[in-house]
């Protein structure tokens, strides 16, 4: 014990000694560790992290499949059937998010327009989650004409109530319509349900969904109306895949009792996979990348060692005569690396508590887990492991190799192991090409990503971004009950925008590019169908007549929409060009015929009156930019009453910054009514941005990575190259003093970095080569071998290794041969 | 009772060669040498003739090429690194030309060393022992300073106090005084015979005759041989003319 003290002591002393090479080795450690302890963090909070629910493995999402294609979920008809007749599940219960107009206050303030979950009573027993006040809803209250009770999300009632217990029995109003608060949910819930971009849930009511007062979900011809949420809780001991084949079972009777479910099958996904499975290939590639620069910074840290402990081969040797065993000169080079460790540990900690909370504070809206993040007991833990880990790892070696001391030879005068020195100069130089091989893999990857990211944002996009602004809107069906009522409201609104000055043009919209997903199903008059699961399927739109004008999309063919096309004129229909490709490839698709929703013979809710297609348009972006333009189908909403719904998108082309007319169109809007909410304001440009800011933010966050890892490997180049430098200035004297040139010596030193490098650039090649899988999921429009990525990765790296080695190597140049040999 | 019948070292026949690259450098041929408790011995010879590869021979520091070594009765030349550790602490006390003392570590600290490495021995024993040493030397009041807060007759006097704490059969000194001025080194040669006094085994590697005679045998080496007085004398006037 007291040698272990001793030692402790003396380790606190030797780095005491050395203040420079202590705070170099201890912030080169801090930074690795830092990174990885940040990351770590990160991957604690999105990957390790249970959800905050009793028995989460339990618990399941329920989808619905149509041949390969995972819809997003089943029908509520279906969900219902599935709870009825399934032995391994505790609850199953349908939900879905819709926007709403809520308003909290008095009739002066504005509504505002928030997400509302629509769940059933069984939807928080499936989850586990007790309210915090009050109570969860009653079976009679899904029912329609019961459904004016709300249970409020725990930030909306702490902002909007300031966390008021006699909050129940209050009301507020959900577009137009009063609801009775009868609870206060815990905050955990919103966390994991929201939608990242537009925003979490606030608040829930009764599973009710309508959209006019006289529809309901629950009858037989909405069973194919897929899209629902669904989640189960799978009972004790049941597996997901024993839980699946009994959906299965259900569904396949089903399909055969119900045409419109033929075709349709289900699959379960782990609630928590769900929440991870985005997110677990791109925090996997940055821990990955971090604990590249923990091996460089780890690497940089054993050749300082390397190099110290070269200055003490007579104090090693002293050791030795005085009878120390190799254990306790180990033990004592261990005590020295562990108490570097823990400075490293320590200041890489707080490094990381930092990093933690920037994270926490500035990330993207699509990764809002990041606001979790902090350094937790895990973390932290983590964080001292890894030091002290990486501090014995890496110090064990360059100890192990300055034990290979020849105690004779280190008592003579000057005198020199050749063994042990040659070992550490190999071991040195195989360092610095180990940490180079690696800052090569972090260029890779994080040119391969910049590349990935400038290709998206360099698309062909379909339309004009610039100049676009884009607002939200909703009309409940209380005050605009029929589609009629919605079209008169949609055509004053628009005409009035229209004329305000600095507008060029102005439409109306249910969707726009980017996120133009509703897909419909359709018939083409005289192609019927025999199976139903085959029926052709497009998104869909419906828009004014101002849609191509307004967002710049060209048409190549046939005529655009005109205010000719009236509710009773002949409906009228455009295709975009992956849809004229897919549908009617051969022939031209201007003039043919198309029904909106299922085979009439198979299906109800058919439409019978069919669109003709009156022009084809260019593609433009419908599922984000990452991939490519599904067939594409806008009808007019005037001559779509069945799908005119009071969700509306306005999209206002400007000839100024458009958010300069945000107001001015705020004010359209309330002239023509009060209580709806000016919702979503955004440009196009930063819809855009925001298409990529995930992408961005892994980018970035690699390039930071690769950075550090290029930088701590050019110290580690100069490091060597100073050793060595220093190591042969007599030599270097006698050579000039042979008639060596300047120049001569100056490349005889960076022909030795070059060397480094370039063994480090092959390896660091073969090592990206290796793992370009890893990386492949994430790229778009470039191979994860891609070669001008790999030959620039290699040159960078070389030219800042040759450029590390240029100070010391000038210095070299500039030995003075008397001075040098009268050292010797 | 020392019993100057029992050699404390044995060396026959004992060869050392060095490999360097294609070139072999034999720097011992054949040395027979043999050392009994109590006597205080002298190496010498010109420069490379191998005293000092001998000296780290007998102090395990190195292994012989070939011959036999017996220290204690007991054959060490083919030992590994941490049996002749062992030995080494327990038996072999080193006094070098530069001292050797560890600059981070007190006198203190560099004295209680090799104690430091003997396996569950209580430190209010190595504390006894320390002093002991270093009063032995006259270096008892300056244990908290550091080596460099020494002149170089003090560090030698401290390098002396090491070695004598650990209680070792032998004390190996090579050139004990070869980086001190007259003064230190006849202070320190004067320590050494007190302590040979005393009943100190001592063998000593130096080129100076002046303190060669301090001992009570002196060994002569050339070109890796023990060689008689009067031989080396001619070897050498061989050598100058």
């Amino acid at each position: 014990m007291s040698g272990l003290i001793q030692d402790g002591r003396y380790a606190l002393r030797q780095l005491r000694k050395s203040p420079g090479f202590t705070a170099v080795a201890a912030l080169t450690l801090a930074l690795g560790v830092g990174a990885s302890t940040t990351m770590f963090g990160v991957v604690n909070v999105v990957l390790l992290q249970p959800l905050p629910f009793p028995n989460p493995d339990r618990l399941v999402r329920i989808l619905a499949t149509q041949g390969d294609r995972v819809l997003p979920g089943p029908s509520p008809m279906d969900v219902r059937d599935f709870a009825d007749q399934n032995h391994t599940f505790e609850k199953v219960a349908v939900y879905d998010i819709w926007p709403k107009n809520v308003s909290t206050g008095s009739g002066s303030i504005e509504p505002e327009q928030m997400r509302v979950g629509l769940v059933p009573a069984e939807y928080f027993a499936v989850l586990g989650i007790k309210p915090l006040l009050g109570r969860l809803f009653k079976d009679e209250e899904n029912r329609w004409g019961n459904q004016f009770e709300a249970i409020l999300g725990y930030d909306f009632w702490r902002t909007r109530f300031h966390g008021d217990p006699s909050i129940l029995g209050n009301t507020i109003r959900i577009n137009d319509e009063p609801y009775t608060i009868i609870g206060v949910m815990p905050g955990e819930v919103p966390e994991l349900f929201g939608n990242a971009t537009q925003g979490k849930v606030e608040l829930w009511s009764p599973f009710v969904p309508y959209i006019a007062a006289s529809e309901t979900v629950w009858k037989e011809s909405e069973r194919g109306s897929r899209g629902w949420g669904a989640i189960g809780r799978l009972k004790p001991g049941v597996s997901i895949q024993e839980a699946s084949a009994d959906l299965q079972r259900i569904a396949r009777n089903l399909a055969a009792e119900y045409p419109l479910d033929r075709g349709v099958g289900v699959v379960l996904h782990s609630l928590r996979e769900e929440r991870v499975a985005a997110l677990r290939s791109v925090i996997l590639l940055l821990m990955g990348a971090v604990i590249l620069i923990l091996l460089i910074a780890c690497s940089n840290v054993a050749n300082l060692l390397l190099a110290r402990n070269s200055s003490r081969t007579r104090e090693i040797a002293v050791r030795v005569a005085m009878g120390a065993e190799r254990s306790a000169l180990i033990r004592q080079f261990m005590a020295e690396n562990l108490t570097l460790g823990m400075f490293g540990g320590i200041i890489g900690c707080a490094l990381a508590w930092g990093a933690c909370a920037l994270i926490a504070r500035i990330h993207p809206a699509q990764l809002s887990q990041l606001a979790q993040v902090r350094l937790d007991l895990r973390v932290l833990t983590f964080g001292f492991v890894i030091s002290v880990a990486s501090s014995l790892v890496f110090g064990t070696l360059p100890a192990w190799i300055s034990l290979r001391v020849n105690p004779s030879e280190a008592f003579k005068e000057g005198g020199r192991s050749n063994i042990a020195a040659r070992g550490k100069s190999r071991l040195r130089h195989a360092f610095v090409a180990g940490e180079l091989a690696l800052a090569v893999m972090l260029l890779v990857g994080t040119g391969l990503l910049i590349q990935s990211l400038v290709r998206l944002q360099d698309q062909q996009l379909g339309f004009r971004v610039d100049h676009l602004l884009r607002t939200h809107f909703f009309l409940p069906s209380v005050r605009y009950p029929n589609p009629s009522s919605i079209t008169r409201f949609c055509d004053e609104y628009v005409a009035r925008v229209r004329q305000l000055p600095g507008v060029q043009d102005a439409v109306i919209s249910a969707a726009y590019p980017f996120d133009d997903q509703w897909t419909e199903n359709f018939t083409s008059v005289g192609r019927p169908v025999s199976r139903l699961e085959e029926t052709p399927s497009a998104a869909f739109n419906v828009t004014d007549s101002h849609y191509l004008h307004t967002l710049g999309i060209p048409l190549l063919r046939g005529r655009n929409f005109s205010d000719s096309d009236t509710e009773t004129s002949l409906p009228v229909a455009l295709v975009n060009q992956a849809f004229a490709d897919r549908y009617f490839p051969t022939e031209d698709a201007v003039g043919k015929r198309i029904r909106m929703g299922f085979n009439p013979i198979l299906a109800s809710s058919a439409s019978t009156t069919p669109f003709t297609i009156i022009g084809v348009l260019a593609n433009s972006m419908n599922r984000g930019l990452a991939l490519s333009p599904l067939p594409h189908i806008n009808t007019l909403f005037r001559q779509t009453p069945e799908l005119n719904a009071g969700f509306k998108y306005l999209i206002v082309r400007t000839s100024l910054d458009p958010m300069q007319l945000a107001p001015p169109i705020r004010m359209q809007l309330h002239s023509l009514d009060a209580d709806l909410p000016f919702a979503e304001v955004s440009t196009m440009d930063q819809i855009m941005r925001g298409q990529t800011a995930d992408r961005r933010y892994t980018t970035s966050l690699l390039a930071l990575f690769a950075t550090f890892g290029v930088v701590l490997a050019g110290i580690g180049v100069y490091g060597v190259v100073s050793y060595v430098v220093a190591q042969r200035t007599n030599e270097i004297g006698l050579r000039m003093a042979l008639g060596a040139e300047r120049s001569d010596v100056l490349w005889m030193v960076i022909r030795q970095a070059l060397w480094m490098a370039m063994v480090g650039a092959i390896t660091g090649l073969a090592g990206a080569w290796t793992l370009r899988q890893v990386i492949a999921q994430l790229l778009f429009g470039i191979s994860p071998a891609d070669p001008a990525t790999f030959l620039a990765a290699a040159l960078l790296l070389i030219g800042f290794a040759t450029a590390a080695s240029y100070v010391p190597a000038r210095r070299a140049a500039k030995v003075d041969p008397m001075v040098a040999l009268r050292y010797e | 009772m020392i019993d100057e019948r029992q050699p404390l070292i044995e060396i026959e026949n004992l060869t050392k060669v060095f490999y360097t690259d294609e070139v072999e450098t034999h720097a011992l041929s054949g040395v027979h040498l043999a050392i009994r408790k109590g006597e205080y011995v002298a190496m010498s010879g010109p420069s490379g003739c191998g005293k000092s590869t001998l000296l780290s021979i007998i102090g395990l520091l190195d292994t012989p090429t070939g011959g036999n070594y017996r220290l204690n009765n007991q054959p060490v030349e083919n030992l590994d690194f941490a049996q002749r550790s062992r030995i080494r602490n327990q038996e072999i006390g080193f006094i070098f030309q530069s001292f050797n003392l560890i600059g981070d570590l007190t006198v203190y600290e560099n004295v209680e060393l090799p104690l430091t490495y003997r396996q569950k021995m209580p430190s209010a024993d190595r504390k006894k022992r320390v002093m002991e040493s270093l009063e032995r030397v006259g270096m008892a009041h300056r244990v908290r300073h550091y080596p460099s807060q020494l002149s170089g007759g003090q560090q030698q006097r401290v390098a002396v106090a090491r070695a004598l704490a650990g209680h070792p059969s032998i004390l190996l000194a090579d050139e004990p005084t070869g980086n001190l001025d007259s003064h230190n080194g006849e202070a320190v040669m004067e320590l050494l015979q007190n302590l040979h006094r005393d009943g100190a085994t001592i063998c000593m590697v130096t080129h100076d005759p002046r303190f060669a005679k301090h001992a009570q045998r002196e060994v002569h080496l050339f070109d890796g041989k023990v060689v008689a007085e009067e031989e080396l004398k001619k070897l050498m006037a061989d050598v100058h003319a």
